[in-house]
């Protein structure tokens, strides 16, 4: 599998006035073609600034990433591989869906990036109602409004919308965790059929961790701006490195018996760690003098990789 | 691992039919007496030449300053026009130009407010500090100054009180669309690569249009009243063009010896003003889902 997307020590600064936040600090990451990767982590992580930053919604302050071997940010400006080869489906269906269009207004939208030769080509009568069909809506839904569907119908929606340009990638910022349980194995079952059939390329942000073992290849988990691990799914839940990833992990309810005591967060250390240390110091339960120079990212297996002095 | 989730298509809901703006209007029975008002007045003037048999303009001085009777019910003036017959004629130029004078502006308002408010930066603050500056003069005077300055005649007038106008809309509009811009759908439209203008006409003008309407309908009745007052100034319609203002500003002169004159078409006035805040005020109603009762 070739490389579609890279991040090259990413780095994402939000300022006002004088005071700055570090949103993504040094960010690499490496999606293959035809994988889902999944960005776990808790909100304010970093996640989702990853993810608007491959949709043009956000500047990387540092850093590069290559889209299929080219940059797509460059001199502070967004270079759009191919209008609608990448797309984007968001959180809550009930605000990225227009509530004063007609659904079949919404769908066509992206097309109008295009040319207007591959307009009309795309977005034709027959193509439209398959697409509904494959998303399990019905044709005559397209002259409605956002509002009258549920939830879940709204999500597909706006998948529907994100294929009509038949996308080569996808970011789906937590496009189920609106949604309640019943409707997101829906949905989820799905975005994996689809993935099937056209070939797609995921990232797929959640904070849910059943979800992301249920959709990903590989994931990364971040925290506080930083990917403190990352690798193939089935190593990462089997044998998680990071103190973080291991505390995430233990706290999914499981239906199999409990290897040992679950483990958690440990009370905010006393000693003040500065700027220098590891992001989790404050609250690891392994935490040790090592820690207040904070860890490089270091592989560990050829895809897994891990920034904890622990390891290593 | 991967275990077969439930799989099931989802039921479509139901659609109800229930047309809410209907529904509303007809609980709201204030906007109800101020439509039934302007209909009969709008009414009467379209039919005016069956109603009357009188000219507006047709001067007879023999019978000038007759008082209400059968054949003038609302009597004539100082050269024997009958008042109800210009009154009539009167409605279809105060009311035709309030009405456009406000469309006028807020079309203006909205468009020169969306861009100002979905590009802000320079842009904003440049087009945001020269509605500041026109909206830092009582409006009237504003209208004034400017009606004077391009010479009296009603289409300066009008195009005077659209000026004076235009600021409240746009500061409405860039209110809407600093909080559209930051709405996911606005986002993920960005997302797509779609060209700015085609952003600010499909998805921010149309959603911020609903606050727009509600002033302007409210603004009609002021704008009918500064036109009046233009008029009445001597700034607007000129004689013999029978507009309200125009006639109480003649008529005010002879309020005490022939109180008819003035008397009728500030009541045509009034009346038009009020039901059309009452309109204005159910559209509030109806479209404001935060003021629903």
């Amino acid at each position: 599998m070739s490389t579609l997307i890279d991040f090259h020590s990413v780095d994402k600064s939000f300022y006002k006035g004088k005071e700055s936040v570090k949103a993504v600090i040094g960010a690499n990451l490496t999606v293959k073609k035809g994988s889902v990767v999944g960005l776990v982590g808790e909100s304010g992580s970093g996640k989702s600034t990853l993810g608007k930053m491959l949709i043009g919604l956000e500047m990387p302050s540092e850093g590069s990433i290559q889209y299929a071997g080219a940059p797509l940010w460059k001199n502070k400006k967004f270079i759009r591989p191919r209008p609608g080869e990448i797309q984007s489906v968001f959180q809550d269906p009930q605000s990225s869906l227009d509530p004063r269009m007609r659904v079949k207004e919404i769908i066509l939208e992206p097309l109008f990036a295009l040319g207007t030769r591959e307009r009309k080509e795309k977005g034709s009568r027959e193509r439209l109602t398959s697409l509904m069909k494959r998303v399990g809506l019905k044709a005559e839904h397209l002259d409605r409004y956002p509002h009258e569907f549920s939830g879940g119908q709204r999500q597909r929606i706006a998948i529907a919308r994100a294929l009509i340009t038949d996308p080569s990638f996808i970011v789906l910022d937590e496009p189920t965790s609106a949604l309640d349980v019943s409707v997101q194995a829906q949905v989820l079952n799905l975005l994996k059929e689809l993935k099937n059939e056209r070939n797609l390329t995921y990232l797929f942000i959640s904070h849910n961790m059943s979800v992301i073992r249920y959709m990903c290849d590989v994931i990364a988990v971040m925290y506080k701006g930083r990917i403190v691990e990352s690798g193939p799914a089935r190593k990462l839940f089997e044998s998680p490195r990071h103190p973080y990833t291991k505390i995430l992990l233990s706290s999914l309810p499981s239906i199999f018996e409990k290897k040992g005591p679950a483990l958690s967060f440990a009370p905010p250390a006393e000693v003040d760690s500065g700027e220098e240390a590891c992001g989790f110091f404050e609250r690891c339960p392994f935490r040790m003098e090592a820690c207040l120079k904070a860890p490089a990212f270091e592989s560990i297996t050829e895809e897994h990789g891990v920034a904890c002095h622990l390891e290593g | 691992m991967e275990t077969p989730l439930q799989t099931e298509t989802s039921q479509p809901k139901p659609i109800t039919s229930v047309r809410p703006f209907w529904y509303k209007l007809k609980q709201n029975q204030m906007t109800w007496v101020g439509l039934g008002i302007l209909g009969v007045i709008v009414l009467c003037s379209l039919i005016a030449p069956i109603l009357t048999p009188y000219n507006p303009t047709q001067v007879d001085i023999s019978s000038k300053f007759l008082a209400p009777s059968l054949h003038h019910w609302f009597g004539t003036d100082e050269v024997g026009r009958d008042i109800l017959t210009r009154i009539l004629y009167g409605a279809r130029i105060s009311l035709g130009v309030g009405i456009t004078v406000i469309i006028m502006a807020s079309v203006i308002g909205i468009l020169i407010g969306t861009i100002s408010g979905y590009f802000g930066g320079v842009i904003d603050v440049t087009i945001m500090r020269i509605m500041d500056m026109v909206m830092a003069f009582p409006t009237l005077i504003l209208a004034m100054a400017l009606a004077a300055a391009l010479g009296p005649s009603l289409q300066n007038a009008m195009l005077a009180i659209a000026i004076v106008k235009i600021p409240v809309y746009v500061r409405l509009a860039r209110g809407e669309s600093l909080v559209l811009r930051e709405k996911l759908f606005v986002k993920s439209a960005q997302s797509f690569g779609i060209n700015p203008w085609r952003i600010i006409g499909k998805h921010i003008v149309p959603n911020s249009v609903s606050p727009v309407i509600i002033q302007a309908t409210l603004d009609v009745g002021d704008a009918i009243l500064m036109i009046a007052t233009l008029g009445f100034l001597g700034l607007g319609a000129q004689p013999p063009t029978p507009e309200w203002g125009a006639m109480i500003s003649i008529g005010w002169k002879y309020l005490l010896d022939y109180w008819w004159y003035p008397t009728f078409p500030g009541l045509l006035l009034f009346l038009s003003a009020g039901s059309l805040n009452l309109i204005g005020d159910g559209i509030r109603d109806i479209l404001d889902p935060k003021a629903g009762r």
